[in-house]
C-alpha cells in the first residue's frame, strides 16, 4: 500500500504543479516523455547507421565507379554501421524507447519506479551516442575493426581508427552499459513492484513479458561487454597483455605478450547472443499482442509463449560459441554448442507457431500493423530456419564468414525487429499522439520496406553459399566468382537506395500525421490492454487520473463467446460486461473453461 | 487478400530464385561430400517448413480475412496441437543435427596418415611450411622474425633444421593425401579458406588451430583471409595448387629447407658489383635510373625486394605480359643472372649504392593524395619506407614517373597478372582505389614529400 | 515453487477474481530494496566474470604469481568492520534510537575511506615493488580487481553520506531507516565480492 500513497502524492504534484516547458519535454522524468525521446535518438542515429550502409552498397554494387570511400572507410563503415544498428538503434528503441512507453502503461503504474535515474539513463544514452559520433570528427576517425572488435586488430596498426577511434568506440560502450543498467532497473523492478491491483504476471500483455525477459538478459549480459570493454582498453591504453598475444607488428616485435584473443571473443558472445534476445524477445512480445488485436482473436497458447519466452531467455546464455565454430577454440565445443542451438530453435518455432493459429480462424483486419505481422512472420520464418544452417556447426563451416550469414543476420535481426518497430509505431501512435497515421502511406512504405529488404537478402544466402566472402571492399578476380555475381551485387545495392528512399514515406507520414492524421480517439483499435484504456489520449503524467486502474481478466479477451464487443478491456468487472442476447455468459471465463 | 497475394508472389519467388539462381556451392575439391551433404538435407527439411508454414498463412489469411459477421473462434490454447508441433519439431532438429554432428565428428578427427603443412598468416600475405623428413614443424617464435627468417624458426631446435619453407602465397598439394593444416598467425586474426575444399579457421597468434582436407581434384583454387584483419583484409590472397603426387614432389624440391637457408654465403658485394655492370647500361653506374631508357633508380631500395623482382623477371611472373613493354625488355636482363646467388650478389650491391633525392616529374594535388595514401601507408609505411614484414617495398625517393607507370600498369592488369604473383594481384586490387590518373598523379605527388 | 505454480496457472480463467490478486507490491518490499537486489545481480555477473576471466588467463604460460602485498588483510579487516557498523546502524535505526545511528553510521564512513586509502596504499607498495600494469597480466589483475571494486564503493559511498547527512539533520525522517537498511546489505555484498577478489589474486 506504501505504493499507492507514494503514486497519489506523485499525482496531486502533478495537478498543482503546471510544468515550464524545459521540465515537461527536456529535464522530463515521464517515463512516455523519456521513451520518445529515446525513440527519436535512436532513430536519428539509425539514420547515420543507413547512410553509412548505403555508402558501403555503393561501393560493393559499384566497386569501379565510385570513389568517394577508400578501404579504410569502408571498414570504418561496417563498424559503425553494425555497432549502431544492435546497440545503440535496435536495443536503445526497442527497451529505452518501448519499454519505456509500454511497461508503465501496460502494468497500470503511473511511472517508473525510479523516475529520476530514469531521466538519467536517457542522458547519460545520450552522452553515449555522442561519444560515439565524436569519433568520425578525430584524426584517424572511428574504428574499423569491425563491429565485434576482435582484439588483437581492434587495437594494433594496420586497423583504421586505432588511435582515437576505438578507444572513443569503447568509452561510448560503457556509458550505454551504465544507461542501460539505469534503465533496465527501472523496468524489472516496475515489472515486479508497481503492477496495479489484480495484474498478476499471467494476466500481463506478451509485450511485457518479452521486454521484462529481455531487460533481465541485458542485465546479466551486459556486464559481459563491460568487462571485456574494460580490458581492451586496458590492453590498448595501459599495455597490459589481457588479449594481445605476442605479434609481429609492422616489422616490429609489438610490446604485448601472451595474451588470449579467443578469451575476449567468449567475453563477447558471451554478450553477444545473449544480445540477439535482447533485441528478439520485446519483437516477439509485441508482435503478439500485435497479432491478437488486429486479428481479433486472443493469442494461441498465452501459457506456452510465456514458457517458450523464459526458456528462450534461460537456453540464450549456453549457445554463445556458436558464434566461434571457426574461431580456433577447442573443436570439441562444437558438439554441445550446436546442440543447444538447435534445442532453442523449438522454444522460437513454437511462438512462429503459435502467431500462425492465432490469425487461424480469426478474424484478420487487414490494418497497417497487421501487415507489418505478416511481414514480420515471413521474415522471422525466412531468418530463423537460416539459422538452422549456422547453428549447425558442420553445415556453418562452409557458410561462415560469407554472404550468407550476412544475410542471414540482417533477416533475422535487422528485418524483422525493424517490421515489428515500424508495425508498432502504426499501431500505439495513435496513443501516443491522439491521431492515427495514414493508412495509404503506411500501406505504400510496408510493400516497398518488405520487397524491397527481400530483395536485399534474398540473394546474399545464395551469393554466400558460392563462397562470397563477407567484410570485403572489392572482390577483384577470383577463379570461383562467376561475373554474373557482380551484377548481382549492383542489383542488390539498387534495392537497398530504394529501402532507403521508402523510408522516408514513413518519416513523412511520421511528421505529417501529428498536425493532420485523422483524429483516433482512445482505443482506435478497440484493444483490451491497459493503455488504452487511459482517461486522457494522450496520457498525461501520471497516466491514469485519481484512481489507479484495476484489472479483472488477463489481456486477450477477445471474441469472448455471449459477449456483446468482440473485446472486454482489462479494467471491466465481469459484471459490467455487456452480453448478446440471449447469452448465459457471465463475464467470468471463456467458452472454453 | 492483397496481403496474402503479396505473400504468395514472396514464397514463389523465393522457390524460383532458389532454383533458377546460378550461384551454388563451388565444385567440391576435398573429401568432404559429408559437409555438403547435410546442407542439403537442412535444405529440403527447412525448404518444407518454409512452404508450409508460409502456405498454411497464406491460406489463413484468405479464409480468415476480415467481412461483415465474421467472428473470430475462441479457443485460448490447445495442449494436443502444441505438443504435436513440438514433437514434429524436435524431429526435424535431429534430422538436421545428427548427420551435422556426424559430420563434425569428422571434421575433428584428423586421419592418422594426414602430413602436416603449417600456413602462416600476417598482414596480409601467406607463406607455408612443410615439416621436412623428420615429419615434425621447428619451434619458431616472433622475436626470432627479420627479413632472412621471415617465419621466425628457432635455429637451436633441431627439428626446424629440415623443415621446408615456402615464403610466397602459392601452396601445392598432392592430390589425394589428408593434409593438416596447422594454422599459425605472426600477428593478428586471419582464417584460412579454401571455398572447394569447405573447411574453414581461423589463425589466432599465439595458438595453433588446425583443420584438415584431402584434395580429390586437381586445379587450382584461391585462398581467401575470411576474418576481418585489417585494411588490407579484402587483398590478402594466396592460391592452393592440387597436382599429382611428382609433380607436387618437384614444387617442393624447389624450396629450400631451414638449414639451407642459414647456410646459404653471405651475398658477395664484389661479385655483385662485377654483374651490374650489364644493369648499369640503362640504370646508371650509381643505379641512378634513366627516364629517357625508362630505366628507374634502384639505389636506395631493398635488398629483399630487387632480389624478389629480379626472380619474378627472371620466372615470368613479370615482364610476360606482352602489353607490357618495358618488363619485356627487363626479362631477358634478369634470365643473364645465372642462379639464386647471383640475383642475391647484384640485390646486395643495389642496397649499398649511395642513396639521393631525384628531381619530381609529376604534377598533382598532394593533399587529396594524402588522403589516398592512408591507404597505401599500412603496408609501405607513413613515411613510405617499406616495410619487410608486409612484402611491401619502399615508396619514397623512387623515381615518380616510374611510380606513376606502375600504378597504372597495376590497374590495366599489365603487371600482376600472373597467376603466382600474388603479391602482384594484392596492388591489382588495391590499386583500385586510385579510380582515374589523376588520382595516381596525387597519391605520387604526395609520395614525393615523404 | 510458488512460481512454477503461478506459470502453469491459465489466466484466461477465473475473469474478475481478485482474491488474493493484488498488484505488484504486495510482498510489501520497498521498490528500492528490489531495484537493489536486481543491481546486485547485476554487479555479480559482473564480478563473475571478471573471475572467469582471470581464472582462464591465469592458466597461460606467461602468468607470473606475485606476493600481494600483506595490507590487503588489515584492508579486508577494515571492510569487514564497516560492514558491522553499518549492520549495527541499520538495527538501531529500525529500533529509533537516533544517537547510536549517527555513531555507526559515521564509524562506517570512516572504516569505508580508510580502506580506500589502505587501497591506494597497496598500488603505492606494487608501484615501488617494481611491478607495473604491463609487466604481466597477474599484476594487471591486481590492479584491476582493486579499480573496480573501489568504483563499486565509491558508488556506495555517494548513499552512504547522503545517509549519515540525514542522520545529522533530520534524524526522524521515516525514510531513513530504509535507506540504512539497503546501504548495510549494499557493503556486505561490498565485503563479499572483495573477499571472492581477495582469493582470486592470493590463489594465483
Amino acid at each position: 500500500m506504501a505504493y499507492v500513497a507514494i503514486a497519489d502524492r506523485d499525482h496531486e504534484q502533478h495537478l498543482h504543479d503546471p510544468q515550464s516547458f524545459v521540465t515537461k519535454y527536456i529535464w522530463s522524468q515521464d517515463h512516455k516523455i523519456i521513451a520518445i525521446q529515446y525513440s527519436l535518438t535512436a532513430i536519428s542515429v539509425g539514420l547515420v547507421a543507413l547512410v553509412l550502409s548505403l555508402s558501403m552498397r555503393l561501393q560493393l554494387g559499384f566497386p569501379d565507379t565510385f570513389s568517394f570511400i577508400t578501404p579504410g572507410e569502408y571498414y570504418q563503415a561496417i563498424t559503425m554501421h553494425g555497432m549502431i544498428m544492435v546497440i545503440y538503434l535496435l536495443t536503445a528503441l526497442l527497451l529505452g524507447g518501448f519499454g519505456n512507453y509500454l511497461i508503465p502503461l501496460m502494468c497500470g503504474a503511473r511511472d517508473m519506479v525510479f523516475p529520476y535515474m530514469n531521466m538519467l539513463s536517457y542522458w547519460v544514452y545520450l552522452l553515449s551516442v555522442f561519444v560515439l559520433l565524436s569519433s568520425f570528427f578525430i584524426s584517424g576517425g572511428p574504428t574499423g575493426a569491425g563491429w565485434t572488435l576482435y582484439p588483437p586488430q581492434s587495437v594494433m596498426p594496420g586497423t583504421p581508427g586505432v588511435g582515437g577511434g576505438i578507444v572513443l568506440m569503447l568509452i561510448s560502450l560503457v556509458l550505454f552499459i551504465v544507461a542501460f543498467t539505469m534503465g533496465g532497473l527501472n523496468y524489472v523492478t516496475t515489472v515486479l513492484q508497481a503492477r496495479c491491483r489484480g495484474m498478476t504476471m499471467m494476466r500481463m500483455p506478451l509485450a511485457v513479458w518479452g521486454i521484462f525477459t529481455a531487460t533481465v538478459l541485458g542485465l546479466l549480459a551486459f556486464p559481459a561487454l563491460l568487462v571485456s570493454g574494460i580490458m581492451l582498453l586496458l590492453d590498448a591504453l595501459a599495455g597490459t597483455s589481457f588479449f594481445a598475444p605476442a605479434m609481429l607488428s609492422m616489422g616490429e616485435e609489438s610490446r604485448h605478450a601472451g595474451g588470449s584473443p579467443i578469451l575476449f571473443q567468449h567475453l563477447f558472445w558471451f554478450f553477444g547472443h545473449p544480445e540477439v534476445y535482447i533485441v528478439a524477445l520485446p519483437a516477439f512480445g509485441v508482435i503478439s499482442d500485435l497479432v491478437a488485436v488486429h486479428a481479433r482473436k486472443n493469442i494461441f497458447g498465452y501459457r506456452m509463449m510465456v514458457w517458450a519466452i523464459l526458456s528462450i531467455g534461460v537456453i540464450s546464455f549456453v549457445v554463445w560459441a556458436h558464434h566461434m565454430y571457426v574461431s580456433g577454440m577447442n573443436p570439441y565445443f562444437g558438439f554441445f554448442f550446436a546442440t543447444t542451438t538447435l534445442i532453442i530453435a523449438i522454444p522460437t518455432a513454437l511462438k512462429v507457431y503459435n502467431w500462425v493459429l492465432t490469425l487461424w480462424r480469426g478474424n484478420i483486419h487487414l490494418t497497417v500493423p497487421m501487415l507489418f505481422v505478416i511481414g514480420f512472420i515471413f521474415t522471422f520464418i525466412n531468418g530463423g530456419i537460416t539459422g538452422l544452417f549456422l547453428g549447425n556447426v558442420a553445415v556453418d563451416m562452409p557458410l561462415s564468414d560469407s554472404y550468407f550469414i550476412v544475410g542471414h543476420f540482417h533477416m533475422v535481426m535487422g528485418v524483422s525487429p525493424i517490421l515489428v518497430i515500424f508495425g508498432s509505431i502504426y499501431h500505439w501512435y495513435p496513443k501516443m499522439t491522439g491521431r492515427m497515421l495514414d493508412d495509404r502511406l503506411g500501406r505504400i512504405h510496408f510493400w516497398c520496406t518488405l520487397f524491397g529488404t527481400y530483395a536485399i537478402y534474398l540473394p546474399m544466402h545464395y551469393l554466400g553459399i558460392l563462397g562470397l566472402p563477407r567484410r570485403y571492399y572489392a572482390l577483384g578476380d577470383t577463379s570461383f566468382i562467376p561475373d554474373s555475381a557482380q551484377a548481382m551485387n549492383a542489383g542488390i545495392s539498387i534495392a537497398a537506395l530504394f529501402v532507403a528512399l521508402s523510408q522516408m514515406i514513413f518519416l513523412f507520414n511520421l511528421a505529417w500525421s501529428r498536425k493532420h492524421g485523422k483524429p483516433a480517439g482512445g482505443n482506435p483499435w478497440n484493444a483490451t490492454t491497459l493503455e488504452w484504456q487511459t482517461p486522457q489520449t494522450p496520457p498525461v503524467h501520471g497516466n491514469w487520473g485519481k484512481d489507479l486502474p484495476v484489472v479483472y481478466r488477463w489481456a486477450y479477451d477477445y471474441s469472448v463467446p455471449g459477449a456483446a464487443q468482440d473485446f472486454i478491456p482489462q479494467t471491466m468487472a465481469p459484471e459490467d460486461v455487456p452480453r448478446d442476447v440471449g447469452s448465459t455468459y457471465d463475464g467470468r471465463e471463456g467458452a472454453h473453461a | 487478400m492483397v496481403a496474402a497475394v503479396g505473400i504468395l508472389v514472396l514464397v514463389i519467388g523465393t522457390l524460383l530464385f532458389h532454383f533458377l539462381s546460378p550461384w551454388w556451392l563451388t565444385p567440391l575439391a576435398a573429401d568432404w561430400q559429408s559437409l555438403d551433404d547435410t546442407l542439403i538435407i537442412t535444405f529440403w527439411i527447412t525448404g518444407v517448413v518454409f512452404v508450409v508454414l508460409n502456405g498454411f498463412l497464406i491460406w489463413v489469411v484468405i479464409k480468415y480475412r476480415h467481412r461483415p459477421g465474421l467472428k473470430a473462434h475462441y479457443e485460448p490454447e490447445s495442449h494436443k496441437l502444441e505438443w504435436w508441433l513440438t514433437v514434429i519439431t524436435t524431429v526435424g532438429v535431429i534430422g538436421m543435427l545428427a548427420p551435422g554432428l556426424w559430420a563434425w565428428h569428422s571434421i575433428v578427427t584428423v586421419p592418422e596418415d594426414a602430413r602436416e603443412v603449417e600456413v602462416v598468416g600476417q598482414q596480409w600475405n601467406w607463406s607455408f611450411r612443410f615439416p621436412g623428413e623428420d615429419g615434425v614443424l621447428g619451434q619458431v617464435g616472433i622475436e626470432e622474425m627479420n627479413p632472412a627468417n621471415s617465419l621466425g624458426l628457432k635455429a637451436d631446435d633441431p627439428a626446424g633444421q629440415d623443415d621446408v619453407l615456402v615464403v610466397s602465397g602459392e601452396l601445392h598439394l598432392p592430390l589425394g593425401i589428408p593434409y593438416k593444416f596447422v594454422l599459425r598467425s605472426k600477428d593478428v586474426l586471419h582464417n584460412f579458406t579454401v571455398p572447394e575444399f569447405r573447411v574453414k579457421m581461423d589463425l589466432v597468434p599465439g595458438m595453433t588451430p588446425y583443420v584438415w582436407a584431402k584434395p580429390t581434384v586437381a586445379g587450382r583454387y584461391d585462398i581467401l583471409c575470411q576474418e576481418l584483419c585489417g585494411i588490407g583484409h579484402f587483398a590478402m590472397r594466396g592460391s592452393v595448387v592440387v597436382e599429382e603426387e611428382a609433380a607436387f614432389d618437384r614444387w617442393l624440391d624447389a624450396y629450400p629447407t631451414f638449414a639451407e637457408v642459414q647456410e646459404m654465403a653471405a651475398p658477395n658485394v664484389a661479385m655483385g658489383q662485377a654483374q651490374f655492370a650489364v644493369c648499369s647500361a640503362c640504370h646508371g653506374a650509381q643505379g641512378e635510373g634513366n627516364v629517357l631508357l625508362n630505366a628507374p633508380k634502384l639505389a636506395g631500395q631493398a635488398e629483399w625486394y630487387v632480389q624478389r623482382q629480379l626472380k619474378n623477371f627472371k620466372h615470368g611472373l613479370r615482364g610476360a605480359e606482352p602489353s607490357d613493354a618495358f618488363g619485356m625488355q627487363m626479362a631477358p636482363m634478369a634470365a643473364t643472372l645465372a642462379d639464386d646467388a647471383a640475383i642475391a650478389n647484384v640485390a646486395a650491391y643495389v642496397a649499398s649504392l649511395p642513396d639521393f633525392l631525384p628531381p619530381a616529374t609529376v604534377q598533382g594535388d598532394s593533399k587529396r593524395g594524402q588522403d589516398f595514401y592512408v591507404t597505401c601507408q599500412a603496408c609501405h609505411g607513413a613515411a613510405g619506407q617499406g616495410i619487410w614484414s608486409m612484402s611491401a617495398p619502399r615508396l619514397s625517393r623512387l623515381n615518380d614517373w616510374y611510380l606513376v607507370r606502375q600504378l597504372q600498369n597495376y590497374k590495366q592488369g599489365i603487371r600482376g597478372a600472373h597467376p603466382s604473383d600474388l603479391h602482384g594481384k594484392q596492388m591489382r586490387l588495391v590499386s583500385g582505389v586510385l579510380r582515374d590518373d589523376q588520382s595516381i598523379n596525387d597519391t605520387v605527388a604526395y609520395i614525393n614529400q615523404l | 515453487m510458488k512460481v512454477l505454480q503461478r506459470l502453469l496457472a491459465k489466466p484466461w480463467e477465473h475473469a474478475g477474481e481478485m482474491e488474493g490478486i493484488h498488484g505488484g507490491n504486495v510482498a510489501g518490499r520497498p521498490p528500492g530494496r528490489t531495484g537493489l537486489y536486481v543491481f546486485l545481480g547485476v554487479v555479480t555477473s559482473l564480478f563473475l566474470l571478471f573471475s572467469i576471466s582471470h581464472q582462464m588467463r591465469s592458466t597461460y604460460p606467461d602468468w607470473t604469481s606475485i606476493a600481494e602485498p600483506g595490507i590487503l588483510w588489515f584492508n579486508t579487516g577494515i571492510l569487514l568492520l564497516a560492514s558491522i557498523s553499518l549492520q549495527l546502524a541499520s538495527n538501531a535505526a529500525l529500533s529509533g534510537s537516533p544517537r547510536p545511528v549517527r555513531n555507526e553510521l559515521l564509524a562506517a564512513s570512516v572504516f569505508s575511506v580508510l580502506f580506500l586509502g589502505g587501497q591506494v596504499y597497496a598500488w603505492k607498495l606494487m608501484l615501488d615493488a617494481g611491478l607495473y600494469a604491463a609487466g604481466n597480466p597477474a599484476n594487471a589483475y591486481f590492479y584491476m580487481f582493486t579499480a573496480v571494486h573501489a568504483a563499486h564503493l565509491l558508488g556506495g559511498l555517494w548513499f552512504l553520506f547522503k545517509a549519515l547527512g540525514t542522520a545529522y539533520a533530520e534524524p526522524h525522517d521515516t525514510a531513513l531507516p530504509g535507506r540504512i537498511g539497503l546501504c548495510a546489505t549494499y557493503w556486505h555484498f561490498l565485503l563479499l565480492v572483495w573477499a571472492l577478489l581477495f582469493y582470486l589474486l592470493l590463489s594465483s
